[in-house]
This record gives C-alpha cells, sequence and structure tokens, in this order.
C-alpha cells in the first residue's frame, strides 16, 4: 500500500469488480466477500472522514463568527468602532436616498477630557469612557439607533427615519443620561462632573450630496456647542 | 535506517522519525497544497521501516489543524500500522491534543474509532 493516489484503495477495489463483471464468470462467495470487507472498511474510513471535516468546519465557522463581531466591535466600549459605523453609515444613507427618507447624526465629545486623564490618570479615563458609552446606549430608542465610538472621546449615533425633533429628544436624552451619572470631574467647571457637548445633524439625502457632507455638519453643529460653552447641544441650521 | 526529517512550513508539519528509538512525530499543521506529494516520502519511509523488521513504535500526532485530504493520508497511516498489528508488532498511536480544543479532542474520538486493533491513545494536555 502507497499513496501514489490518495484513493488508492479505493480505485483497486472498483477495478477488481469491474474485472470480475467483464469476465462475466461466476465467482465464488469468498471473493464477494473479500470485496465486501474492503467496501465496508472504506465506507467507514468516509465516514470517520465526513465527521472529522465537519467537526473543522463547525469550528472555522465558529472562529469566523467571532472573528466578524470582534471586528466591529471596540473592545474598550464595546459599542460598535469607527469602520463598522462607516459601512452602516454608507448602507443607512444609501436606503435614505432610495426610499426619500430622513436621518440624523449625532456627534458627541465628552467636555475637558483631556483634563480628566490628566487628573485621573488613563486607567480611570477608560472607566470613564466605559461608563459614559453605557449611557449612551442605554439613550437610544429604536433597535435601528446606532451607536459608535468615533475615536477619542467622540462618539457617533446613527438614527434612521428620525427628523430633527427625534434626534433633539435623544440628544437631551444624552445630557440628562450622563448628568445623572454624577461621575466626578474635578478639573471641568460644570459642578465637578463630567459632562458632554452634542452637535445634530439631520438631512434627507439625496444621490448628489456625498455622505460625508451630514459628518461634517455634524461636525460643525458640535464646534457650535463646545463654542456655546459645552454641556449642551446644537443643531446644524 | 536513516532518520526523516521533514521542516514544519505554513501548511505542513514538522516530521521527525527517529529510527533508533521508535518515536514517530508529526507536529504542526497540515494543509498542504498537493497532499500526496507530501506524504509519499512518509509512507515510503514507514514501509521501508517495517520492512526491516521494525517494532515497537509510538507516532505520535500533534497537528492543530488539517484538511480533508490530509485525515485521509492519515488513516491510511492507520491502516497501514494496523496491518502490523495483527502480526504482532507494538504499536502506539498517541493523538495529542490541547486539552481546551475540544474539535481535537473529538477528531482523535473520531480516529480512535476508525482503528480495531491498533492501540490508539488521547492526550490532552
Amino acid at each position: 500500500m502507497n499513496i501514489r493516489s490518495l484513493y488508492l484503495e479505493e480505485e483497486a477495489v472498483l477495478k477488481r469488480a469491474e474485472g470480475l463483471l467483464m469476465s462475466q464468470q461466476c465467482f465464488s462467495l469468498d471473493v464477494y466477500r473479500e470485496l465486501y470487507e474492503e467496501y465496508r472498511k472504506l465506507l467507514k474510513q468516509m465516514k470517520t472522514l465526513v465527521n472529522v471535516a465537519d467537526l473543522t468546519q463547525a469550528e472555522l465557522k465558529t472562529l469566523s463568527e467571532e472573528l466578524g463581531k470582534v471586528s466591529r466591535i471596540d473592545g474598550l466600549t464595546e459599542l460598535y468602532n469607527r469602520r463598522y459605523f462607516r459601512e452602516i453609515f454608507l448602507h443607512t444613507w444609501q436606503q435614505a436616498v432610495e426610499e426619500k427618507d430622513i436621518l440624523s447624526l449625532l456627534m458627541i465629545d465628552i467636555d475637558y477630557f483631556k483634563k480628566y486623564n490628566d487628573t485621573y490618570g488613563h486607567l480611570q479615563g477608560d472607566e470613564c469612557l466605559k461608563a459614559v458609552a453605557a449611557e449612551f446606549q442605554r439613550a437610544v430608542g429604536h433597535p435601528e439607533d446606532f451607536v459608535a465610538r468615533f475615536g477619542g472621546e467622540e462618539f457617533v449615533i446613527l438614527l434612521p427615519h428620525s427628523d430633527a425633533e427625534a434626534a433633539i429628544d435623544v440628544a437631551k436624552r444624552l445630557l440628562q443620561n450622563i448628568e445623572n451619572l454624577c461621575m466626578e470631574h474635578s478639573a471641568s467647571p460644570f459642578g465637578q462632573r463630567v459632562t458632554i457637548s452634542v452637535g445634530i445633524a439631520c438631512r434627507c439625502p439625496t444621490s448628489d450630496v456625498k455622505p460625508n457632507t451630514l459628518l461634517d455638519e455634524a461636525d460643525q453643529a458640535l464646534y457650535k456647542a463646545k463654542a456655546a460653552g459645552r454641556n449642551c447641544f446644537k443643531l446644524y441650521v | 535506517m536513516d532518520n526523516l526529517k521533514i521542516e514544519r512550513t505554513k501548511s505542513t508539519p514538522y516530521i521527525f522519525f527517529d529510527a533508533a528509538s521508535g518515536r514517530l512525530r508529526v507536529e504542526g499543521e497540515s494543509y498542504p497544497e498537493n497532499v500526496v506529494k507530501f506524504y509519499t516520502p512518509v509512507l515510503d519511509w514507514l514501509h521501508g521501516y517495517f520492512a526491516e523488521g521494525a517494532d515497537n513504535i509510538t507516532l505520535e500526532f500533534k497537528v492543530a489543524y488539517f484538511n480533508s485530504s490530509t485525515s485521509k493520508v492519515f488513516m491510511t497511516i492507520f491502516d497501514l500500522l494496523e496491518e502490523y498489528v495483527t502480526t504482532g508488532r507494538m504499536i502506539e498511536v498517541v493523538w495529542i491534543c490541547d486539552r481546551d480544543n475540544d474539535v481535537s479532542i473529538e477528531c482523535g474520538e473520531e480516529f480512535k474509532e476508525e482503528v480495531e486493533q491498533l492501540s490508539f491513545r488521547i492526550e490532552a494536555c
């Protein structure tokens, strides 16, 4: 026995069976039994092969799903990451163009976060990001509302099918939730508590407008909220 | 008889068959582009080894990932070993796997069911 071919034994069994058939002679029970035994052995081997392949495939499927999940999540806050936000945002934008629907985008920044890190250290800074992220997730109402960490202390919330009024409601809830957290921030002028600033942009997307426009508008609104003294929201108009 | 040594690559395992001690090791991952080409020297070595009257052999498999063609070759090897066991040789296969790797353990159990007289031990460590 060697493996010049992977299926050498199977081929040998076939060849022998063919030879017997071609000879058109009666063959003894012993010859039949021998062929039967070989076939049985090879069938058992094939079943093992399939079982082992199934086990491996199932494992690969699980790993692939886990990897897919990990690649979409921000490891610290467990919110979606910027890469996945981009994917969802472009898809939602396109859908809104086709359905002539409205959508809103909130861009959020933690006020004086650099000072927070300087005061309490980066580890506590991470805890602050986690706590704030959880509150953002709690503040959205619909399953389609999409909360993501945009980078550093910046977050975005995408609200499909939502007009400015609905977006303002979410922004108010965000500010309220963070206020209720009462997270100490001795370097902040706002009652020495952690606060946020929110920029809101709202649009009915059209094919002649680039999706980044909405991001820019939310960013400009956020800038205005900061210029207005922080701990507030501003709507892009 | 010379030892057989094949260095590990990304898709093929490390093979070290020590003729003197009878300890034969297959270690790594196995999904060669051409499984027949890769394992032919391995099978040829085993044939030659047994032809020289080798006895008391331990074949260790520590293969974390392998494709279906490889599992077919493994079964061809087990089949060959089983033939020699029936002629009175002392042969043991040890399937070594990580104790946290359930799939590898289950694969070992599948192979174990495949053999009848050959000693097949699963070592989860």
